[in-house]
């Protein structure tokens, strides 16, 4: 119930004031910087740190997930979704899962990879499966330690000990004591390596005293490259010396990019980066008459997007704002109001439409940052700041639950962001990202485009914004596609997350000159050849990647 | 004896079409089940050390705190313990760091240490730090369980109270199917080819779990060659792999003697007929039902020993939920009937507050049930510590001054009634709880606003 009548502006702005004036600030303490921590490196010049800082080592970290199945299907060409289905959901804040600081250690967790252990060791095809890895099936000494140490080398990725082959050759005899056969005690040999540090870990023994060794550098690139932990084939090649030098590790990473899992894992990363995980756990409102893959679908979109841009046609990165094409999945077509054309994927021309235009009108992205039925300059206008330039904003006040509840359920989203800007407290928060959200007013939490909104206000898309340092006008939602298609704090930001996302942890001060060394040599392409792929390929290469983990 | 004989119908939850139900398709299990520990606490003397914590979401304003139990007040509904019960006022929690106030409060609670992130607590909490004191040996050493929603998930610090270190939570299950198989491994099979298979099942599982444990420590040995950090942080995972390999050889351990002990009966009572989670839309009505089978699990797998610490979480803090009731109907407990407190809506933030009092209710009633006599012949309420807390003290506000917590049960040796601590901190409260166990080699929490242990016993 609203305190306020539609016609009363100014009353509304009199309590705004009152209510915002200590709210709004940044720490809600009065003084309206934000406090230090809160502010990403980006934000500060790098004169700010010492050179002589070195930015710290990739951590020591789990697999997820997706790079759980994946490695399954790579090694043991074998789907373990129904196994993965059985581990914990990653989760994670800043939306990079990979990010170790997410990976917690609990015993419901472990619990999991020994159920999904378990049934990948019980489902997997003997013949044509797991019979592969033994030359011979009797337990014998010859064939059980055969067999362990083909597994191991797949699985726990190194040759293995003569002790660690003793451990895991113990459970043949184990079976043999039951009664069971050589299947059966290979069976439980996978369900135990499935289970090890060694698989389920991404680390390894330092060389030279600082950097990590061949092994581990190739799984690193893997996960990163791949989505998934080395296969044979580069295991082999780790063996013939590939990652042994900064010459090698180059060709490596050469080679790796032309393999076709890099859509892979570049999907893995824009899935991360955008938080487009988070949209699996969302169900389609009811009574709207939409599919129930209706999530999933948006999802595979906005991928479709970028995978195409990056490695069909090498596009530049932030072609992603400009592109004007979408292979349109039938359920989706209804959110643009067309018709669905032919199968899934079918690739429709956005030309025409005014109100299309790359990543920012697709519905899994319009998804993220507001509640299907509603639009949210507010959430998106974050979303904005948060995704495409790397910045975020304290916590809000718990005064501004009060501030929402009271505002009149009539005005439309523009107006509450003009209430916003009269204090001048408030305005230290919200003029910082709620520009960025203007021009989505015209979407709902599905991705429609609406004129009016259901109070009966008519819905812009014109606002200005400050991007790498000037202000600039837009009328459109290409006009305000066209000023982030050109921003170098985008690609800049771009590049640290992707750099966050390999290096599995969060990015701080001391990384801000690699952060900064790494824009200078992507910004230093001509536009044209800010690709992906070139990205991908700049990190991979990084030397930050060869380092081991000295903390004590 | 107080609050006791209650009968609940669980045959009567009905469960709508929006919830999630998997489980036992309506048969009742009865237990004891493999976890069950051969002996129980009713021949112990003294009573065993028993702690658990109790965290409820979203505040209580400290008015409602001071009008304790009496007829008419939001607590009443805990009036039948009054006399094993203290209401704790005017503590202070110092936590700061990572989120807003929900994420600080709730992080500190039964810790008393910042979080380290939304979704790490700073240190271990009381249960972990208790159990490890006191070292029962049960075959779990603390549970986590509660009812919460959805909301919140990516903050954990907001619905885990259980932490054996950071980084290393407890994770209460979010259905009830969940935390029947944490809790108990259902039936012992009748002697047969059925039990045979299970045994052998069972030493499979068994002599994997040793293979994976006997690996981690190789890579977690200096030996290994990794980085110290990479071993430290396997470490913490491998402690995780113990657990699981200590719950494995007891159900192996409890199946090899299967036949010998199959007639003794840990505890009465049954495993609910239903399993349930609330999905989506979270609604207080739907969580007053599923709590009750929260509360039973729980309850049953104390009674079997099987574990003696542990922390229940009773809506997550800062988390909307609908309410309707005949102080009228509010969309969110949080956002709009606490945050204007006590402007607006004063009878549905009583209502609220008195609706997470009927929970505490239960909790006690389920603890204090005369059908099952611990050890000198009183209840497991009468010889367990509960600690109940929240995250903020006014709602309105949200400040983290003033807050409100209470102490249940402990043997009778409690201060009962409202306590007033104005001005110390948490640390000094979670202090004195661990002196009435003996007291604990690690102290937990920020020690900078520790001063002196309170004292809690008469």
């Amino acid at each position: 119930m609203s305190v306020f009548g539609r016609q009363n502006p100014y009353r509304i702005a009199a309590a705004l004031a009152v209510v915002v004036a200590v709210g709004c600030r940044a720490d809600g303490s009065g003084n309206s910087v934000p406090p230090a921590e809160k502010w990403p490196i980006l934000r500060r010049p790098v004169e700010a740190f010492p050179s002589t800082v070195v930015a710290p080592p990739a951590p020591v970290r789990r697999l997820t997930r997706d790079e759980y199945r994946n490695s399954i299907q790579d090694l043991l060409e074998f789907d373990a979704a129904a196994a993965v289905s059985l581990l914990a959901i990653d989760t994670a804040p800043d939306g990079l899962r990979t990010d170790v600081k997410s990976q917690l250690h609990s015993e419901s967790g472990t619990e999991g990879y020994a159920r999904a252990a378990e049934e990948i060791a019980t489902q997997i095809p003997w013949e044509g499966g797991l019979r592969s890895h033994a030359s011979c099936t009797e337990i014998t000494p010859i064939c059980v330690t055969d067999f362990v140490n083909r597994l191991g080398r797949l699985l726990l990725q190194r040759p293995l000990s003569s002790e660690t082959t003793e451990l895991y050759s113990s459970l043949f005899w184990v079976a043999n004591k039951e009664g069971l056969n050589f299947e059966d005690g290979a069976r439980l040999v996978l369900r135990a390596m499935l289970q090890s540090p060694g698989f389920l870990f991404v680390t390894g023994p330092m060389q030279d005293g600082r950097f990590v060794d061949s092994r581990t550098l190739a799984s690193r690139m893997s996960l990163f490259l791949w989505k998934a932990i080395p296969d044979a084939a580069l295991s082999d090649s780790v063996d013939r010396g590939a990652f042994k030098d900064e010459a090698s590790s180059r060709a490596s990473v050469a080679a790796m990019l032309k393999d076709p899992r890099v859509g892979r894992g570049l999907r893995a990363f824009v899935e991360d980066w955008l938080k487009l995980h988070t949209l699996d756990l969302r169900t389609p409102p009811p009574g709207m008459d939409l599919a129930s893959h209706l999530y999933a679908d948006m999802k595979t979109e906005t991928l479709a997007l970028i995978e195409r841009l990056a490695l069909t046609e090498n596009a530049p990165i932030l072609s992603m704002f400009l592109d004007r094409y979408t292979e349109l999945p039938p359920s989706i077509a209804p959110l643009y109001g067309y018709e669905p054309v032919g199968t899934a994927g079918a690739m429709v021309d956005l030309g025409p439409d005014p109100y299309r235009i790359g990543l920012l009108t697709q519905p899994a992205f319009l998804a993220l940052s507001a509640e299907a039925e509603n639009t949210s300059v507010v959430r998106r206008g974050l979303t904005i700041l948060r995704t495409f330039l790397c910045e975020d904003i304290p916590a809000p006040p718990a005064s501004a639950a009060v501030l929402f509840a009271l505002l009149p359920d009539t005005l439309s989203e523009r107006e509450r962001f003009a209430l916003h800007s009269i204090d001048p407290a408030c305005s230290n928060c919200h003029q910082t990202f709620e520009p960025f959200g203007l021009a989505f007013e015209p979407y709902d939490g599905l991705g429609r485009h609406h004129f009016v909104d259901d109070r009966g206000n008519f819905l812009r898309q014109d606002g200005e914004v400050t991007m790498d340092g000037a202000t600039q006008a837009f009328r459109t939602i290409s006009g305000f596609a066209a000023i982030l298609g050109q921003s170098e704090t985008i690609e800049r930001c771009v590049i640290s997350r992707i750099l966050a996302y390999a290096l599995g942890r969060q990015l701080g001060e001391a990384d801000v000159g690699m952060v900064e060394a790494l824009s200078r040599s992507f910004l230093s392409l001509p536009r044209e050849n800010r690709s992906w792929t070139a990205l991908l390929e700049l990190v991979a290469n990084h030397p930050v990647l060869h380092y081991g983990d000295l903390s004590p | 004896m107080k609050g006791r004989n209650r009968t609940r119908s669980r045959a009567a939850v009905e469960l709508g079409r929006r919830w999630f139900l998997r489980g036992a398709g309506g048969v009742s299990l009865a237990l004891p089940n493999l976890l069950w520990r051969v002996g129980d606490t009713r021949a112990a003397d003294p009573a065993p050390k028993r702690l658990f914590t109790l965290f409820f979401g979203n505040g209580m304003p400290p008015e409602l705190g001071d009008e304790g139990t009496r007829e008419g007040a939001p607590l009443s509904p805990l009036a039948p313990y009054a006399d094993r019960l203290s209401i704790l006022r005017g503590l202070t929690s110092h936590a700061t760091g990572a989120g807003d106030a929900h994420d600080h409060g709730a992080a500190a609670f039964a810790c008393g240490l910042d979080p380290t992130g939304r979704d790490i607590k700073g240190g271990p909490s009381l249960d972990w730090v208790a159990y490890s004191s006191v070292n029962p040996g049960t075959p779990l050493p603390v549970f986590a369980a509660g009812v919460f929603g959805p909301e919140h998930l990516a903050s954990r610090v907001r619905w885990v109270h259980s932490w054996r270190g950071r980084s290393q939570p407890n994770l209460p299950p979010l259905d009830t199917f969940t935390l029947f198989r944490e809790l108990f491994v259902p039936t012992v099979p009748a002697p047969g080819p059925e039990l045979e298979s299970a045994r052998k099942r069972s030493r499979l599982a068994s002599s994997v779990l040793d293979t994976v444990v006997a690996d981690y420590r190789r890579i977690v040995s200096p030996a290994s060659g990794l980085p110290e950090a990479a071993r430290s942080y396997i470490g913490d995972h491998l402690e995780t792999v113990r657990s699981l390999e200590k719950r494995a050889v007891a159900i192996r351990d409890n199946l090899e003697g299967a036949e010998q002990t199959s007639s003794k009966q840990c505890a009465t009572g049954k495993q609910p007929s239903e399993s349930a989670m609330v999905t989506d839309s979270p609604k207080l009505h739907a969580w007053a039902k599923i709590w009750p089978l929260v509360v039973d699990l729980v309850v049953n797998a104390v009674r079997c020993d099987i574990v003696r610490f542990g922390s229940l979480t009773l809506l997550s803090a800062g988390e909307s939920y609908s309410y309707s009731g005949p102080e009228g109907n509010f969309r969110s407990a949080h956002g709009y009937a606490y945050h204007v407190w006590p402007r607006q809506h004063e009878d549905a933030v009583r209502a609220f507050v008195r609706w997470k009092a009927e929970r505490m209710g239960e909790w006690f009633e389920a603890l204090d049930s005369n059908v099952f006599a611990d050890a000198g012949g009183g209840s497991l309420f009468q010889n367990s510590l509960t600690l109940m807390g929240t995250e903020i003290g006014d709602p309105a506000t949200h400040a983290r001054e003033d807050l409100t917590f209470m102490l249940a049960g402990g043997g009778g040796r409690l201060r009962t009634g409202i306590q007033r601590w104005q001005g110390r901190s948490e640390m000094d409260l979670y202090d004195g709880v661990l002196a009435t166990l003996g007291g604990a080699p690690v102290k937990l929490g920020d020690r900078r606003f520790a001063q002196e242990p309170l004292a809690l016993l008469k």
